[in-house]
């Protein structure tokens, strides 16, 4: 059973992984329309009201803070692992 | 007449035993040797007899014999003690069988005595009570398989208890002649300091001398060691315990005349530490098991003086105290020796080397009894010398206690090289093994645990005790 | 049902840890599981109250102070042992049982105590207990890493000693009692070390990832659950409402996540992320309103089971495949399906995503941190909320199980049942309590007014998700974990130690030697001498005493022995010499 599973993951994995993402990118497509009808009973922030903020709020946040640490800060951190072969 | 036959209860039973055995002893040769199983149980049976008459109290006789609770206690000693003896010489290897019931019907009636004299008031009921026990011994001492040894023990126990008892004679006639009379309960009124009445103290003095002689305290000792050695061991373990508890019982009767300061008082005392220092000195260099316990059977005599001269209440319970621990570790040390002779041969020291690997529940009751002897807590040596140590202080005869602390330092040599013996030492291979049958192993267990079991718990037999010597002095 | 009294469920794990040594045979594993069924009865069937109290030297020590902030606690404890327990049956060696038996009853000491001392008592034996299992991991880096965890560990007991000590000398008593925010004393200053130190509060935190990737596989899994909880546990009890941690928490949340993006091995990932979520519960006892202890309780709740059941996967994958290091894994979503899926239920856990636990428990705190208006709090948690499924639930996932084919013949260590028992007994409570959150709820110290399944709330968090993970595959080429270990705090901590004992040693090994010397001359030779002199002084004076007495009294005894020369008319005769001289004397003198 486990290999049975585990090939079918395979499978999403590799011959069906555009299914995939264009499944992810139709339900991001769907996030956004909604957020035009459901806002929040009181808004937690001043700009909470705004429909998409939690979109571009996440995606700025996301790429923003990946940037920073792998492209600027870890250069600075990075030492050797210490490690002992294992 | 409104006699209470409650009262000699204890008495009657041990004269029943004592019929017994007389008829059993006239019987045919093959009644004579069936003494072995009926004896001991009825012994336990008077065992039980004596402690339930420990309430008792009356005076009976003609105003000569006092039951009350000094004489109920010591007879419950004596009866425990008959029984124990009598259960140690069932098993006797130089005792020939035809003289078996004779051999008992004399322990039988010395013990008997010994209770008589426990509850007399009179001075010559004292001296008939003391006579019939002694006698019934003389004739014991000798029995031993044609040993010369014992013959010769036999005729120095009969002379020697002669001229000490003809002195306790003499000693009565000053003392009727002094004071009019014999009852103790008028004597005790009377005062006993040298200037008011010299006769009367001097006759006091030998009187005395009677009882010394069978406490053996210096210098009515010398008999001591060689009966012990000459009689059989069995008999021997009689004559270490029982006759003292007897001696013991009329000195503390007696004892209520002596207040510190009296010459008389000052005399016991001397003579305790006399007797004391000469026996532990003297046990130092013996080398038969017996002689040594002989020995310090003297010293024993004088530790419990200390009691004697106290002058209270609390120093008459002590002195029955010690005396009944005394009978319990004696007895012990006794049993072990009688089982490891399975030939009746006196030991040696040597005798008792690797007992520990050939019988150790024999050693260890060994070790239990010796330590007891010297005072080491928690046997009932160590409680018994503390309260006669406690008594005794402060009522001047500090001196006393002093020396008497002194000497159980040097006991210490002796009755450890028992233990050491017994313990350290390897056994020679031709030396017969003791004996280690269960009736040897579970008697042997049974009197460690009476002599722990006064050691460790006191109270109940002290408080009898007290209650003995609060009726004499309150 | 309620049993009146209480059985101290740390009393079942100590003798669990004490009984161990004499089991024999094979079929002892069983009994590691007794203590943790006897913790949740207890659990469960618990009255509150305080029991326990013992006198001690003046001061009451209570050792079961039962309520529901500490009956909540002590409740998922004991799940989380059970589970823990059943993941570790496969474990052999049993020191590490023992360890993690004394472990586990240390923190259940420190909910349950209602007194400072006892709290001291069981925190440093939670201290000790931790620092063997990453001892027993027996690797050169796990020896040194368990030695720096366990120094550090004595340093914030010895805060907190010291903070508790002062705190009696200035009140006079041990009472755990907490902390009124607006006056904050010095001892209460050092008492909050102490604890931030368990807290993994930022800078005091390095331990955490420096100690739990060297642990052993089960070990890690008891460690990531205990000694921050209770941490957070008293943290609550002592110091809610003090506004400083509610800062303190929001820059942990977001340091955990940007280191956690960093790092290249998946334990230490998740160890940032304890720092990280930690944060959270500390932001929400900062703030103190009922709304933010509430969600803190409830977080801490659902962070031990997601927390363990990523721990448990992650060293699942290091049982079968020897690493734990990203670079190193890839492709593995074919061999290992069923470990995937447990592993992306607690992942998405821990990223709040609905229907499962972390959903209704970090936006309870988000929430209350807004509601209080702490504005700038509720965002930095929102940063953090985003960094942690960006690391966890994409980053590890993406690059140990799907982004390429699993090296061609690999071989894989067989994986024990027990472990996957123990995994799904996690992922299905995770999901259970995300679809019935009331089960959760029940257990706050709090009344809960809060309802997660708003069509407001299921919208954000799906978009918060959702656009997270679109900007993590843009960000997919950059964000590749590469070998090396990240400079934190750890370096500064070896760095001051080292430069202390450089400091002290020498001028005390200067002296210590000069000191040899005069002890070798001066000291040494004159004790020898002194003890030459007593010994001959033994032997020529004490022993010659000591002998001669006895051997004086013995030959005293030997002639007096004479007297007995065997003839009764020397016996008679001197019986009578020797009693007339002494009644002579007597009377002559007396």
């Amino acid at each position: 059973m486990n290999s049975s599973l585990g090939n079918w993951f395979e499978t999403q994995r590799t011959k069906n992984l555009a299914t995939w993402k264009w499944a992810f990118i139709v339900f991001l497509v769907v996030l956004v329309v909604l957020n035009f009808f459901i806002h929040p009973h009181h808004p937690e922030y001043v700009l909470d009201k705004y429909t998409g903020f939690w979109a571009i709020f996440a995606l700025v946040v996301s790429v923003g803070m990946v940037f920073m640490m792998k492209v600027i800060v870890q250069p600075f951190l990075v030492g050797p692992e210490e490690d002992d072969g294992n | 007449m409104t006699f209470n036959p409650n009262l000699i209860l204890p008495e009657i039973y041990q004269f029943l035993v004592i019929a017994a055995l007389f008829i059993q002893s006239i019987g045919s040769a093959k009644m004579r040797e069936k003494v072995g199983l009926w004896l001991p149980i009825a012994c336990a049976l008077g065992v039980v007899v004596a402690v339930v008459s420990v309430g008792q109290q009356g005076l009976v006789f003609w105003k000569s014999y006092q039951v009350d609770h000094l004489s109920q206690f010591f007879k419950a000693a004596i009866a425990i003690g008959f029984f124990v003896t009598v259960l140690n010489a069932t098993r006797q290897p130089t005792l020939d069988k035809e003289k078996t019931t004779d051999y008992f019907l004399f322990l039988a009636l010395s013990a008997w005595g010994l209770m008589i004299l426990a509850s007399a008031v009179e001075l010559i009921t004292m001296y008939l009570a003391l006579e019939l026990s002694s006698y019934s011994l003389y004739a014991l001492v000798a029995v031993r398989a044609k040993s010369k040894d014992a013959a010769e023990a036999g005729i120095k126990y009969i002379l020697f208890g002669a001229v000490a008892t003809a002195l306790a004679l003499y000693g009565f006639s000053y003392i009727l002649a002094g004071m009019h009379t014999t009852y103790l309960a008028e004597l005790v009124k009377g005062d006993w300091s040298f200037a008011a009445s010299p006769m009367a103290v001097t006759g006091m003095a030998l009187f005395l001398a009677g009882m010394f002689y069978k406490l053996a305290l210096f210098p009515f000792h010398f008999w001591c060691p060689d009966v012990y050695e000459g009689a059989s061991n069995e008999t021997a373990a009689f004559i270490a315990t029982l006759p003292k508890l007897g001696a013991i019982v009329i000195l503390i009767r007696l004892a209520t005349m002596f207040k510190p300061g009296y010459d008389i008082t000052t005399m016991l005392a001397v003579l305790g530490a006399l007797s004391m220092t000469f026996g532990n000195l003297a046990a130092l260099v013996q080398t038969d098991v017996k002689r040594i316990l002989g020995y310090s059977s003297v010293a024993h005599a004088g530790y419990i003086m200390i009691g004697l001269v106290a002058g209270t209440a609390e120093g008459l319970a002590a002195a029955s105290f010690y005396a009944l621990a005394y009978v319990a570790m004696n007895l012990t040390c006794f049993w072990v020796v009688s089982r490891v002779a399975v030939d009746g041969r006196n030991l040696k020291l040597k005798d008792l080397d690797g007992l520990h690997k050939r019988a150790p529940v024999l050693a260890f009751s060994l070790a239990v009894g010796a330590f007891a002897l010297v005072g080491l807590p928690p046997m009932a040596g160590f409680m018994g010398k503390l309260f006669l140590f406690s008594a005794g202080w402060n009522h001047g005869y500090n001196w006393l206690i002093i020396i008497a602390g002194l000497n159980t330092a040097i006991s210490i040599y002796y009755y450890l090289g028992l233990v050491r013996h017994a313990y350290t030492k390897d056994a020679e291979d031709d030396v017969p093994l003791p004996d280690t049958s269960s009736f040897s192993l579970v008697g042997a267990g049974l009197l460690s645990v009476l002599v722990l079991a006064l050691g460790l718990m006191p109270a109940g037999v002290f408080d009898l005790a007290l209650n003995a010597g609060g009726s004499l002095l309150p | 049902m309620e049993i009146n009294g209480f059985l101290h469920p740390a009393v079942a794990f100590i003798a669990l840890a004490m009984a161990l040594p004499f089991f024999r045979g094979e079929h002892w594993k069983w009994l590691l599981l007794v203590p943790p069924v006897i913790a949740i009865v207890v659990v469960f069937t618990a009255t509150m109250g305080e029991f326990g109290v013992i006198p001690y030297l003046g001061n009451t020590l209570i050792l079961g102070r039962v309520d529901k902030l500490s009956l909540v606690f002590a409740n998922v404890f004991a799940i989380q042992s059970l589970i823990g327990m059943i993941y570790a049956l496969h474990m052999k060696d049993k020191a590490h049982h023992a360890s993690a038996a004394l472990y586990v009853a240390g923190s259940f000491g420190c909910v349950f105590a209602g007194d400072y001392l006892t709290l001291f008592i069981f925190w440093e034996l939670m201290a000790v207990a931790s620092t063997f299992l990453v001892w027993l991991h027996r690797t050169k880096t796990s020896s040194a890493a368990g030695y720096r965890y366990f120094l550090f560990h004595m340093l914030g007991g010895l805060f907190l000693l010291g903070g508790l000590l002062l705190r009696y000398h200035e009140i006079g008593t041990f009472a755990f009692l907490p902390v009124d925010p607006a006056s904050v004393q010095y001892y209460d200053w050092l008492i909050l070390i102490g604890f931030c130190v368990n807290a993994a509060v930022v800078p005091l935190h390095a331990w955490l990832p420096d100690a739990y990737p060297e642990a052993t596989i089960p070990g890690a899994v008891f460690m990531c659950a205990f000694t921050t909880k209770t941490a957070v546990y008293v943290l609550a009890r002592g110091f809610s409402g003090v506004y400083i941690l509610a800062v303190a928490g929001t820059f942990m949340a977001v340091y955990g996540v940007l280191y956690a993006s960093m790092e290249n091995n998946a334990r230490r990932i998740l160890s940032y992320h304890i720092v990280s979520q930690v944060g959270y519960m500390v932001a929400g006892i900062g703030i103190g309103t009922a709304l933010c202890l509430n969600g803190a309780v409830a977080h801490a709740y659902a962070h031990i089971l997601y927390k363990g059941l990523l721990f448990m996967s992650v060293g699942t994958i290091l049982y079968a495949v020897g690493t734990a290091d990203l670079d190193k894994l890839g492709g593995l979503v074919g061999k290992l399906p069923w470990l995937v899926i447990l592993y992306m239920v607690g992942a998405v856990s821990i990223s709040g995503m609905p229907f499962f636990n972390g959903f209704i428990s970090k936006t309870m705190t988000i929430t209350g941190a807004a509601e209080s208006h702490n504005m700038w709090i509720a965002i930095g948690l929102e940063i953090a909320a985003v960094g942690t499924f960006l690391s966890v639930g994409i980053k590890l996932p993406y690059f140990a199980f799907f982004n390429k084919p699993a090296k061609p013949g690999l071989k894989l260590n067989p994986i024990p049942k027990n472990m996957y028992v123990a995994m799904a007994i996690s992922a299905i409570l995770c999901f259970a309590q995300g679809v019935y959150p009331q089960m959760l709820y029940s257990l706050l110290p709090f009344p809960v007014e809060y309802t997660p399944y708003t069509p407001w709330h299921l919208l954000q968090s799906a978009m918060l998700l959702a656009f997270t993970g679109a900007g993590f595959w843009i960000m997919r080429k950059i964000i590749v974990p590469h070998h090396g270990r990240n400079l934190d705090f750890d370096k500064l901590y070896r760095l001051i130690g080292r430069t202390g004992i450089s400091l002290v040693c020498r001028p005390i090994a200067w002296a210590d030697s000069v000191w040899t010397t005069v002890y070798r001359v001066v000291g040494l030779k004159g004790l020898m001498d002194f003890a030459a002199g007593s010994s001959w002084f033994d032997r020529k004076g004490i022993d010659t005493v000591v002998d001669g007495t006895a051997y004086t009294v013995r030959d005293i005894g030997r002639t007096g022995a004479k007297m007995q020369t065997g003839r009764l008319q020397d016996y008679l005769g001197l019986t009578v010499f020797i009693a007339l001289c002494i009644f002579g004397l007597v009377w002559y003198l007396g």
